[in-house]
């Protein structure tokens, strides 16, 4: 038939040019004929391409087939290997959105922030602070020819602003200069910012404020009234647009800089002892960052500490691009940001789980090759090549591959919320158009795709046809060890998950019930700021406790839990220049009776001693502050502020608490008396825990009477505590997920498995049931191999799990011990788990009627 | 639907008609060359009339070598009843959507 075709086409061709050639002369006649040659091999070049179509069809059917005919198979498969992307696809956004941070700045690479950090030897703590002293940035500027500029702000927390007859709270208000538009990209919608922040009383404000206070028009030119005491005037001078969720820096209204000054805000803004600014330099184009932070540093020392009140300090330079991930040991951060090292343990999950998907894939393929063998004999003897059923299988693990990442693609975009939701994050669906993104999938799809399918292909395509066309079922042994081994590793990641997760949630157990020397429970914190309230603070005590819900009421600067405020201390027989560094909070009469806490010498503050409110004021310190400043006997000694304000009395010690979260050690704490309105920003109150909502009703009242308008919002104090841990619980929560799916896939594989195992033997069993064997001997017998291989995941799992866990528990300094219960109960689940994956298909094998499976064949 | 043939195909089929049992691949071009003024190459003769032979529209049949072929045979075309039968709705379908257009709206195109 090909014969004829080529006949035909030669024939007519040689006549058209034996024609042409009378007609045109040789040579065009030659030319011509070249030409149609050329056209001619595209039309076979087609027709090859149509055949190679033709048997891509013949595959792409004979794999839908195979999907249909064995359903229970491909579920399992495809089920397995669809988790297994979704996790992958949900961990890599998650990684890319984290990385994403604080990048939407255009000279973002070229952005430093100023780090103070503390260099005395007093304390135990992380002395790290992202505040900054108010001339640092224009000092820094003027002296280094690197800095190209330089901008400074402070926070104003929650602002009380009115706009005609509403009041709204704003929480992220800061006090900029005018080269804060220099160093960050703040676009503006309306208004100019080289003059926005100019004249006094200006403010700039973002898209969704002036939303909420003006509506959709252009405010600029309008005014809004902030109210503090007084009302103030303010002028909008521009609309900046909001700036992403992935960005640490995200305040709402940039107020003009020196104003605050005006509003009694700020003490001096020229001063070298006490810092709260948070500085940013923007680097010339071509500057080391570590050659300028030497410099900066000796600079400080040499012309900064003489104009200080405390030499123990100095700055350290923080790229901005590394503020989200890679500063947990820094304080008083602009916003909490997230942690490298969760990244790294992200990155490896999403490894893991889709290596275990893979895992999967090829034992459910490589186990099922019996039930193929005769499609890959015929194929053969028929005279497909090896490499024709390479092409084949392979195209199928592709097809199966390309199945599953369309399930998970759509499976995640069903479940981003919540998933984002568990990760405290705003992620949303647009990351996912995203040409690196589709870049990965596509990458994830060919690696999985070609190695799953690459060891099934080379296995099945490997049958002689001759020995599987006559003998009933092949026994490779080869194979099973590499299943067996490929299965070992899978329970192994498992395991290695399942004690993680034991011990994650040990050590949440252990933060959640740990006695702190202090009393957290049915306490309802209310922020204050608030004037009229700070000064009407004794009526409404008193009034508070007029309620029988109430029983304690009392306003502090800093809640127990974290007492983040800190100082530098002058004391009684200091040697020079050495002064102790503490953490400190201002506090009530009743504080140490309030959350329970013991005194230990001495005696506590006391309305009835009239000394304890003058003066220098009456302070308490804790076992560790005695230690460090080395007193016998402190009760009665001298301490104060080394400002040169008056000295106050010890008048007593209080027992040791935990004054921030448990990643520390016991720290140096002093409290102080305080009796006036001032330094005072938490209510606490504390109530009886029956018919709390009546109680909260009750004091919702009392607010409403005494506010100057601030909303009642309050939460309860084992909240604030459990706030500190939020990156911890939330590892926990994400542990147990993947744990989870984790051991899901694994016993889909496990399933499938021991379903081909005990099918293969169907015969085996019939034989063994007829000469006598009792269905639990069989059970055993079949569900023994897999025993043994867990038992060997657990060995190769618990170093692992015990090298990792026992790092991450370093991050805290109370932890929970590793017992080898632990492990043995992981192990123990693990095996569990196994034997009933494996049992249901044992049982099901040993109670079949040997009758059937016996003639069968 | 209707499945029509590509303007290609009818224009080979209809070729194939006219030239009554002498058309094989080199009197197929001559004819088309003669009513339409186009040189078409081989290939593009091929791929339509394999089409056609392919749904059936067209009959080969061998014929006998001649020296002027390098002693290859001639292989003759002719239309089948389905090839007719398709051609006749073509035609009718032709009919109808070309009725009722005035001439006028031709004219513009000139």
């Amino acid at each position: 038939m090909k014969q004829d075709y080529y006949r035909e086409r030669i024939g007519d061709l040689e006549e058209a040019y034996r024609d042409l050639v009378e007609e045109a002369g040789l040579f065009r006649a030659r030319v011509w004929l070249c030409s149609e040659i050329i056209k001619l091999c595209f039309g076979v070049f087609r027709i090859i391409m149509v055949w190679r179509f033709v048997m891509l069809k013949n595959y792409f059917k004979v794999a839908l087939r195979n999907i249909k005919r064995h359903k229970g198979y491909s579920i399992l498969n495809i089920s397995g290997l669809t988790i297994g992307f979704a996790c992958f696809i949900f961990i890599f956004l998650f990684i890319r959105y984290e990385l994403s941070f604080d990048r939407q700045h255009t000279k973002a690479d070229r952005i430093y922030n100023a780090i103070y950090k503390f260099t005395g030897d007093y304390t135990m703590g992380t002395p790290k602070e992202a505040h900054s002293h108010p001339l640092l940035a224009p000092t820094l500027m003027n002296e280094f020819p690197e800095i190209e500029t330089a901008t400074r702000f402070s926070k104003y927390n929650n602002v009380m602003v009115r706009v005609k007859d509403q009041k709204f709270l704003f929480d992220k208000w800061v006090w900029a200069d005018e080269h804060i538009f220099d160093v960050f990209d703040l676009p503006f919608v309306y208004g100019n910012p080289k003059t926005a922040l100019d004249k006094p009383f200006s403010v700039v404000i973002d898209e969704d404020t002036a939303g909420k206070l003006f509506g959709h028009i252009n405010p600029v030119g309008k005014t809004l009234q902030v109210i503090r005491g007084k009302e103030m005037d303010f002028q909008v001078t521009g609309v900046m647009k909001n700036l992403p969720p992935n960005s640490h820096f995200q305040p709402n209204l940039l107020g003009q800089f020196e104003t605050q000054i005006s509003l009694g805000l700020s003490r001096s803004l020229n001063s070298w002892d006490a810092h709260w600014f948070h500085s940013y330099l923007l680097l010339k184009k071509g500057s080391y960052a570590r050659e300028l932070e030497t410099k900066i540093q000796s600079f400080i020392e040499q012309k900064l500490h003489p104009l200080s009140s405390s030499q123990n300090w100095t700055y350290l330079l923080l790229p901005l691009t590394d503020i989200h991930l890679k500063s947990t040991d820094v304080l008083k951060k602009l916003e909490e940001g997230g942690d490298i090292k969760s990244i790294y343990i992200c990155s490896l999950i999403a490894v893991l789980i889709l290596f275990i998907a893979g895992i999967n894939f090829i034992n459910l393929s490589t186990a099922r090759s019996f039930t193929r063998s005769r499609e890959v004999s015929i194929r053969k003897v028929v005279g497909a090549y090896r490499s024709q059923l390479i092409k084949q299988f392979l195209g199928e693990s592709l097809i199966f591959t390309a199945i599953s990442l369309i399930a998970a693609v759509g499976f995640v975009l069903l479940a981003l919320k919540g998933f984002a939701h568990i990760m405290d994050r705003e992620m949303t669906a647009h990351a996912i158009i995203h040409p690196e993104f589709i870049l990965g999938l596509l990458a994830a799809f060919i690696l999985v795709g070609f190695i799953s399918g690459f060891y099934p292909s080379l296995y099945l395509s490997g049958f002689k046809p001759l020995i599987l066309l006559k003998g009933p079922t092949p026994r490779a042994s080869k194979s099973l060890n590499l299943r067996n081994f490929l299965v070992v590793f899978q329970f192994a990641i498992s395991l290695f998950l399942i004690i993680s997760t034991l011990i994650i949630s040990g050590q949440i157990h252990l933060i959640r019930t740990k006695k702190l020397g202090f009393d957290r429970d049915h306490v309802v914190v209310i922020n204050l700021n608030d004037d009229k309230i700070r000064q009407t603070r004794d009526i409404i005590k008193n009034e508070l406790l007029l309620y029988p819900g109430i029983n304690g009421v009392t306003f502090t600067q800093t809640l127990p839990t974290n007492i983040n405020w800190d100082s530098d201390f002058d004391y009684e027989g200091r040697g020079n220049n050495e002064y102790p560094f503490f953490y400190y909070s201002q506090v009530d009469y009743d504080y140490v009776d309030f959350f329970n806490m013991e005194i230990t010498d001495g005696r506590n503050f006391s309305r009835e001693m009239t000394t304890d409110a003058v003066g220098g004021g009456a302070f308490i310190l804790n076992q560790t502050a005695v230690k460090h400043l080395g007193w016998e006997d402190p009760v009665g000694k001298k301490i104060g502020f080394p400002e040169g304000e008056k000295m106050g009395t010890v008048v007593g010690v209080v027992k040791d608490f935990n004054c921030h979260s448990l990643h520390f050690p016991g720290e140096p704490a002093v409290l102080i008396l305080n009796t006036g309105p001032w330094n005072i920003y938490f209510l606490s109150i504390k109530v009886k825990p029956e018919n709390i909502t009546h109680t909260l009703g009750a004091i919702e009242k009392v607010w409403k009477k005494h506010s100057d308008g601030y909303p009642f919002e309050y939460y309860f104090l084992d909240e604030a505590y459990d706030n500190l841990y939020k990156s911890e619980i939330r590892l926990n929560i994400f542990f147990r997920l993947f744990t989870l799916i984790a051991i899901i896939i694994s016993s889909l594989g496990l399933f499938g498995l021991a379903s081909f195992t005990a099918e293969r033997r169907t015969k085996e069993i019939g034989i063994r049931k007829v000469l006598g064997a009792s269905l639990p001997s069989i059970v055993i017998f079949i569900s023994r191999g897999f025993t043994k291989w867990v038992l060997l995941a657990n060995i190769i799992a618990w170093p692992v799990a015990y090298y990792f866990m026992n790092k991450w528990l370093q991050n805290f300094a109370y932890r929970i011990d590793l017992s080898v219960w632990i492990f043995l109960l992981s192990g123990l689940a693990a095996f569990i788990i196994a034997l009933l994956t494996v049992s249901y298909q044992s049982i099901k094998a040993a109670t079949a009627n040997p009758v059937d499976s016996l003639r069968y064949e | 639907m209707k499945k029509f043939i590509t303007r290609n195909e009818e224009i080979i089929l209809l070729t194939i008609l006219k030239l009554e049992g002498n058309a094989y691949g080199v009197s197929i071009r001559k004819q088309i060359y003669q009513d339409m003024g186009d040189k078409w190459s081989f290939a593009s003769i091929y791929q339509p009339l394999d089409n056609l032979v392919r749904k059936k529209h067209v009959m080969r049949k061998k014929g006998d070598p001649t020296a002027r072929r390098g002693g290859k045979s001639k292989f003759y075309y002719e239309v089948t009843l389905e090839g007719l039968k398709n051609l006749k709705m073509l035609k009718k379908a032709h009919e109808q959507v070309w009725s009722g257009i005035p001439e006028i709206s031709l004219e513009k195109g000139k």
